[in-house]
């Protein structure tokens, strides 16, 4: 004797929950009502990677945020060497994003039409924190289908101070004094922790202060390493420069473009 | 145990499909080839076909990827112009290319792509009817909804196989390159699709947006291109 | 756009619109869904397939964490008591440390915090709603809510969304009318009441250490050691956690978070209090 879920009134309990799980799990992993198309749509991968990387490093009175534009399809071929993956929000926060283009353009769509009805609404520019907020947000409710970016938000806080937060692609924020997200990530990071957080030089090894010239410098060197060791970084840096009370100054440096 | 769905085993894949689109701005305007074939497979299924619509004097969309989809499309666009028109507005290159990407990942959201490359070539007039300040333009838009803004693309296997070829040539010039210079390049171009994609076909059409003269749709031109390498390059015996 | 209602539109353009309606705009608050997959796609195996182990390094989400909260009742009358609470402050994406200071102690009102184990941004983003729902409580019954409430409505929440693939271990740790309490709350819904508690990868390795020092009446400094110490030997053994170790000790009337403190630092005074190498043999 079975009923609908398949269990026998012979088995006992722990069987019986045991089986009643196995059929939960079938049932809900293809239902009946599931039709032919929606399992094709399930196996469309509608992610792709453009590559690339950015970094980001704050100071005292400045953020700068880098990136290379190389827009690439599937890490071997190069679509443009002009892609933007820096986004000038406005006179304070800079959002720099590397991972799937489509959703980096939503994104920066997202954010610039709530700063504009921020704008509407109080009359004044929105800080960088409060959008470091808001940005986390705005990732975490596409939490069951989310961005596949690696964003990071760079500017100048309402306290004059230089600024980075850095994201998961679900919204996970962390302020940080330096970051790097994209494909060169794992390289350009030991870098930064050895030359700006010194964590791999002795205690009593000279520790320049890191001054606006340093930071730009060290970010040039951050990249051109990248784009000798790393497949989809490369053809240019994308420099932005932004220091309290100085408008936000864009830069393009030449980059290997092999 | 687990039910079992013979007929799913096919793929999203699209059935009637156009392939290589190849663009290139210069001094004044923007030029655009296609071929004229739609495929089936590897089937060359409807000859002479048209893949450049014309939105209207500023704007040209080109296609590579399912053709009903893109003739889904057209009518869309239509709307839109449409749309525009009744505040006395026409549509731009620019405003049409982020109508198009805000649409294709949309559908992108729904997992339902458009499963088509678009290329919107066109001029954008930054103030009305001045001919000095158009500036021309080409975007891409994927079908996942990725859109980016270039100089010169070719798209379909012509971005693995002609992208490098089309910029080089570009780099020479730049800005300046003439409307024949930038033909001459994408025939050339054309040649090469032609020897290493099964699917490309030797008619083909350029269709132009200048800023003088609007949208200019091509004319029917055939290639031939040069076989005699085949002789020495395939192993006959 | 332009003053039109939706029924204007056809279906597409109509979706596109409904589309901008959801996303430019600061969702409002009462009937908020989150956007997801469209029908018939399961979200545990889509992420998995898309920010699962397959996925690249930095995509992949952050977690892995050891964190201990525990009880204790003043040794001497000089003494405070309370909660210490002590978390590492690691972030791995997969077998990529994505960030090595990560503050896991999240405060919830001014009594109380929240620790952070499994994804990180499920964490951050639930706290963060039960510290809003904390707030109003306040607000509105005019009296502080208690940390059995407030865990509480942190389980529901979670709750709602059981089997989505959320990943939350968090304790709920505060004072309240009742005294000290510490919930721990999952993402499978569950909420108990614990004196000790670790969460984590890590959390095997802390419970050694943990349920061989700990005793009801200790020192404040017994105590406080005692918290570093598991965090150490936990990040020691357990290469999902690491950094630094934070530390919040909760007293009856306040929140003392302590300077964060390096766990390499940590293992060096503990082998100099052994009296040992730090490069020990263990058939010595």
């Amino acid at each position: 004797m079975s009923n609908f879920t398949g269990i026998t009134a012979t088995m006992n309990p722990l069987a019986e929950m045991a089986q009643f799980k196995q059929n939960m799990r079938e049932v809900a992993a293809s239902p009946e009502w599931r039709t032919s198309k929606l399992i094709e749509r399930q196996r469309w991968n509608p992610y792709s990677m453009e590559g690339g990387s950015t970094a980001a490093i704050s100071g005292d009175n400045f953020a700068i945020v880098a990136s290379d534009t190389r827009m690439t399809q599937n890490d071997i071929n190069i679509l443009t060497r002009d892609a933007e993956k820096i986004h000038v929000l406005n006179d304070s926060i800079i959002l720099s994003t590397s991972g799937f283009y489509g959703d980096v353009i939503q994104l920066r769509k997202v954010l610039q039409s709530r700063l504009h009805k921020y704008r509407f609404d109080y009359r004044a520019d929105m800080s960088a924190d409060l959008c470091a907020e808001l940005l986390s947000r705005n990732l975490y409710y596409r939490r069951f289908f989310p961005y596949y970016t690696g964003a990071m938000l760079a500017g100048i806080d309402e306290n004059g101070k230089g600024a980075v937060f850095s994201y998961d692609p679900i919204g996970c924020i962390e302020r940080l004094g330096y970051s790097a997200s994209g494909a060169a990530e794992p390289m350009i990071i030991p870098f930064l922790d050895c030359q700006i957080g010194h964590v791999t030089v002795a205690e009593d090894y000279e520790k320049p202060p890191l001054t606006i010239e340093r930071a730009i410098s060290l970010m040039k060197d951050a990249f051109r390493g990248a784009a000798e060791r790393e497949i989809s970084t490369g053809d240019k840096i994308h420099l932005v420069i932004a220091e309290a009370g100085k408008p936000i100054v864009q830069k393009f440096l030449p980059l290997r473009e092999d | 145990m687990a039910p079992v769905h013979d007929e799913l085993q096919r793929t999203l894949n699209p059935t009637c499909t156009g392939a290589s689109v190849i663009a290139m701005q210069y001094k004044t305007g923007v030029v655009v080839m296609t071929d004229r074939v739609v495929s089936y497979g590897k089937m060359a299924r409807y000859k002479n076909v048209s893949r450049q619509y014309k939105v209207n004097d500023n704007v040209l969309v080109t296609f590579g990827g399912d053709h009903a989809d893109f003739q889904w499309l057209q009518n869309v666009i239509e709307r839109q112009v449409l749309l525009w028109k009744r505040f006395d507005q026409d549509i731009g290159p620019k405003a049409l290319h982020g109508y198009l990407t805000s649409l294709l990942y949309a559908r992108r959201c729904k997992m339902n792509p458009l499963w088509n490359t678009l290329v919107v070539a066109g001029v954008e007039e930054e103030e009305k009817n001045n001919k000095e300040t158009s500036t021309p333009f080409i975007g891409i838009i994927t079908q996942k909804g990725c859109a980016y803004q270039v100089k010169h693309v070719a798209t379909g296997l012509g971005a693995f196989l002609l992208n490098q070829a089309v910029e080089d040539e570009f780099r020479k010039k730049g800005d300046e390159l003439t409307r024949q210079e930038a033909e001459a390049v994408l025939k050339k171009a054309l040649e090469l699709t032609l020897y290493h994609d099964c699917v490309a076909d030797n008619d083909f059409e350029i269709g132009r947006v200048d800023a003088n003269e609007g949208v200019v749709l091509g004319k029917e031109q055939t290639i031939i291109g040069d076989w005699s390498i085949a002789e020495t390059n395939c192993q006959y015996e | 756009m332009w003053g039109e209602t939706f029924d204007d539109f056809e279906s597409e353009e109509r979706e596109l619109a409904v589309a901008k309606q959801n996303f430019m705009h600061e969702p409002a608050n009462m009937n908020f869904t989150f956007p997801s997959l469209p029908l018939g796609i399961q979200p545990v195996e889509f992420m998995n397939s898309h920010f699962g182990a397959t996925a690249a390094k930095n995509m992949k989400f952050r977690k892995g964490t050891t964190t201990l909260a525990f009880v204790y009742e003043p040794a001497t009358p000089a003494d405070k008591g309370g909660i210490i609470v002590a978390v590492d402050s690691r972030a791995s994406s997969g077998e990529y440390i994505s960030s090595k200071s990560v503050m896991k102690i999240l405060d919830i009102g001014d009594r109380m915090v929240a620790t952070m184990a499994g994804g990180a941004a499920d964490c951050q983003y639930w706290t963060r709603i039960v510290a809003k729902y904390c707030t109003l409580y306040e607000l509105r019954e005019k009296t502080p809510i208690t940390v059995s409430a407030a865990s509480k409505y942190f389980a529901n929440a979670l709750f709602g969304y059981r089997g989505k693939g959320l990943s939350v271990g968090s304790m709920v740790a505060g004072y309240d009318k009742k005294g000290p309490q510490i919930f721990k709350v999952d993402s499978d819904g569950d909420r108990c009441s614990l004196k000790v508690c670790s969460v984590g990868s890590g959390s095997l390795n802390a419970y050694g250490i943990l349920d061989n020092h700990y005793k009801p009446k200790m020192t404040d400094e017994e105590a406080r050691k005692l918290g570093l110490r598991a965090i150490m030997h936990a990040t020691f053994r357990d290469s999902g956690s690491g950094g630094v170790c934070n530390l919040c000790h909760i007293t009856p009337t306040e929140k003392i978070r302590l300077p964060p403190m390096d766990v390499s630092k940590l293992w060096y005074e503990f082998a100099d209090e052994l009296g040992r190498d730090i490069v020990y043999d263990p058939r010595e």
